[in-house]
């Protein structure tokens, strides 16, 4: 009972974290049919990744850059076998742990390229919706170019220039993977800046003396902030596939580095030719799993969370029946 | 537009890393030489002067020349071609597989064929397109040896045909060479195939969702009260009015379709645009690279633009 009136105080009152979150999260867990059965088979999909990456030393059978145990060095594209699952590859690397080490390299990136864009997208929205004029025009031609272009050539563009600079590492694919997704976030937001900076409390605020900077993180951050977890989720997948490309074109993280499966792909297109099979279709399936989780979370919160696209699963109304004279009553009036 | 992206192009290119004699050359030889050649190609002057250079030269279509003294509009216009090929026939595959899947999903929504038909665009989606190729490469060539491996042309062929633009399927079926052609079709199948599963989720997506929507429209009522077979009510008035978001929302999607691209002629080895992009990044070849760059932001526009009049043909209300 105190939990509610809490909440009710909070919708009432200005929106502040907590109930923006009981909101966003509210229709969650109300939600039923095959939205519910996308976000839990996605959910449980990343989950296992999340352990690998987490875990990686203790699940994975040896090290990435491993290439013998116990001074016996490990066979050259050995086949798939009892002390190698996933076989070994062309510089005598264990291609499951390869795999395992994979996730730890491809959830640091795809986090910190996702926590990047939302800062910068989130933080530019909100200035160039809530003060417009020439800044906004320049802010917004500038993203709408960035989002024109292919976004693959932007981050090979940004991967090479900051490669000679800062070098190779996980920090220059998450900069070049942010590049790409900025313009999504500060479109989202600046578009509901925009209708939101007209409502009553925002004049309110305004009317009261707030400084700027307190009407955009008070008033103005809560209201806009909503869409922001399915577009992150849906970004997650596709930036996953921009480190994957970038990795395979030779622009992702240097190979002694980490392990990184676009860049085992890319020396797996070699191996395919000689018919070895193992190096590329494992962490080409790590890829496509880890991506397929994440877009099903994305859908299944589009689709609970969306308006436009939710159902009500509401109880059906059923209406008592009239008295049969009446109808025909009814019916022989309308007869006539 | 073209004026914004081209600028952020000479931004990001040309002054973020300094000259490009500077960049590609800077420690391998002596100061003196550096300046002699910075001086040659112009780059001690104002970066403004540059700047006005380079919009005038991308203008009338000089877009510099290599590392290797080629012009970078003839590598263009040639591996440009081949790109072109490929993409056209990727989209020709995801438009005759994702619009009729796309349909019926939202025809029956939330039916058996909706759930199939969002996973297989999910999955195609999810798979990176290296991926694909190289399992398409698995199958088709080492296990069944139906199709080639790699590149656009077999060897023996290729010493027949001009240095002109490889537009090779076209410049084969004009010829009415039924030889080259096989050969061509056959080099052509899985590139086109795995770069158009990329785009094939995104129609499916797109078709189902519009679709969807404009099923609830009153004129679908209208239309199935006046007794209208459901195919026709699907076809000519749910479909129809569909169109116009479908078709800008698949502009957007050539940028998706050119990064596509650049992956797929790097897995296939297939002589496009992309591939020899890769190549002068490795080479640290600036301009050429610049040029390149250049002329992908031109195609997005020019793209655009063509979306923008297809949708006044077929909205009536839009006029421009």
């Amino acid at each position: 009972m105190v939990a509610n009136a809490g909440a009710v105080e909070q919708v009432v009152g200005a929106p502040r974290g907590g109930g923006v979150l009981r909101r966003t999260l509210g229709p969650i867990r109300d939600a039923r049919g095959l939205p519910k059965v996308l976000l839990w088979v996605g959910g449980l999909l990343f989950l296992v990744f999340v352990i690998f990456a987490i875990f990686a030393p203790l699940v994975a059978p040896y090290g990435f850059d491993q290439t013998e145990s116990g001074n016996k060095q490990f066979p050259k594209y050995g086949h798939p076998s009892g002390s190698h699952w996933f076989g070994t590859n062309v510089t005598n690397h264990d291609v499951l742990s390869i795999v395992i080490y994979g996730a730890r390299t491809a959830l640091e990136v795809v986090v910190l390229a996702v926590l990047f864009s939302i800062i910068i997208g989130v933080v530019l929205g909100l200035i160039s919706g809530y003060y417009g004029g020439w800044l906004d025009r320049i802010l917004v031609l500038i993203m709408d170019a960035l989002f024109a272009f292919p976004y693959l050539l932007l981050a090979i563009v940004v991967a090479f220039l900051l490669a000679g600079k800062v070098g190779g590492g996980v920090m220059t694919a998450a900069l070049s993977i942010t590049v790409v997704y900025v313009p999504q976030y500060f479109r989202v937001v600046r578009n509901s800046v925009l209708s939101a900076k007209q409502e009553s409390y925002v004049e309110a605020a305004r009317a009261l003396g707030a400084r700027p900077r307190t009407i955009m993180g008070r008033y103005l951050f809560g209201n806009v902030i909503q869409s922001v977890p399915v577009i992150a989720t849906l970004n997650a997948a596709d930036a996953l596939l921009t480190l994957a490309g970038l990795g395979f074109l030779g622009y992702g993280i240097q190979p002694g580095d980490a392990a990184e499966w676009g860049y085992e792909l890319s020396r797996a297109v070699t191996d395919a030719g000689a018919g070895i099979w193992w190096t590329g279709l494992f962490p080409g399936l790590a890829i496509v799993l880890l991506v397929v989780g994440l877009t099903l979370v994305g859908e299944g919160l589009n689709d609970i969370l969306n308006p436009v696209l939710r159902r009500r699963f509401g109880r059906l109304v059923v209406m008592p029946a009239r008295p049969r004279s009446q109808e025909v009553a009814g019916d022989l009036g309308a007869g006539q | 537009m073209v004026w914004i992206l081209l600028t952020l192009v000479f931004l990001l290119l040309r002054v973020a890393p300094g000259d490009p004699i500077t960049a590609a050359l800077g420690g391998q030889l002596p100061p003196a030489e550096l300046a002699r050649r910075r001086h040659a190609g112009g780059y001690d002057r104002p970066i403004i002067v540059q700047y006005g250079d380079y919009l005038k030269q991308v203008l009338s279509g000089n877009l510099g020349k290599t590392q290797q003294g080629e012009s970078v509009t003839h590598v263009v216009l040639v591996n440009g071609s081949a790109t072109l090929e490929l993409s056209i026939f990727a989209l020709l595959f995801a438009l005759a597989v994702g619009v009729p899947i796309g349909l019926r999903c939202g025809r029956r929504r939330d039916g058996a064929f909706d759930t199939f038909g969002r996973l297989f665009g999910i999955v195609t989606y999810a798979a990176p397109v290296f991926f694909l190729g190289l399992l398409f490469q698995l199958l088709f060539t080492k296990r069944l040896g139906w199709l080639p491996p790699s590149g656009q042309v077999s060897a023996t062929l290729q010493a027949e045909i001009s240095d002109g633009p490889h537009l090779l399927f076209f410049e084969a079926l004009f010829k009415g060479d039924t030889n080259a052609l096989s050969d061509v079709v056959k080099h052509l199948i899985m590139p086109a195939v795995t770069l158009g599963l990329l785009v094939t989720g995104v129609v499916i997506r797109l078709v189902r969702v519009n679709v969807i929507q404009t099923l609830k429209g009153d004129y679908v009522e209208a239309a199935r009260a006046r007794g209208i077979p459901e195919r026709r009510v699907v076809m000519r008035h749910a479909f129809h009015n569909a169109l116009v978001p479908i078709i800008t929302v698949m502009g957007l999607q050539a940028a998706l379709l050119l990064s596509g691209s650049v992956l797929t002629e790097e897995t296939f080895n297939w002589p496009g645009i992309g591939n020899r992009l890769i190549q002068y990044l490795q080479n640290r070849d600036y301009l050429a690279v610049q040029g390149i760059i250049s002329v992908f932001a031109i195609v997005v526009v020019v793209i655009s633009l063509l979306i923008d009049i297809a949708n006044a043909i077929l909205d009536p209300r839009v006029r421009y």
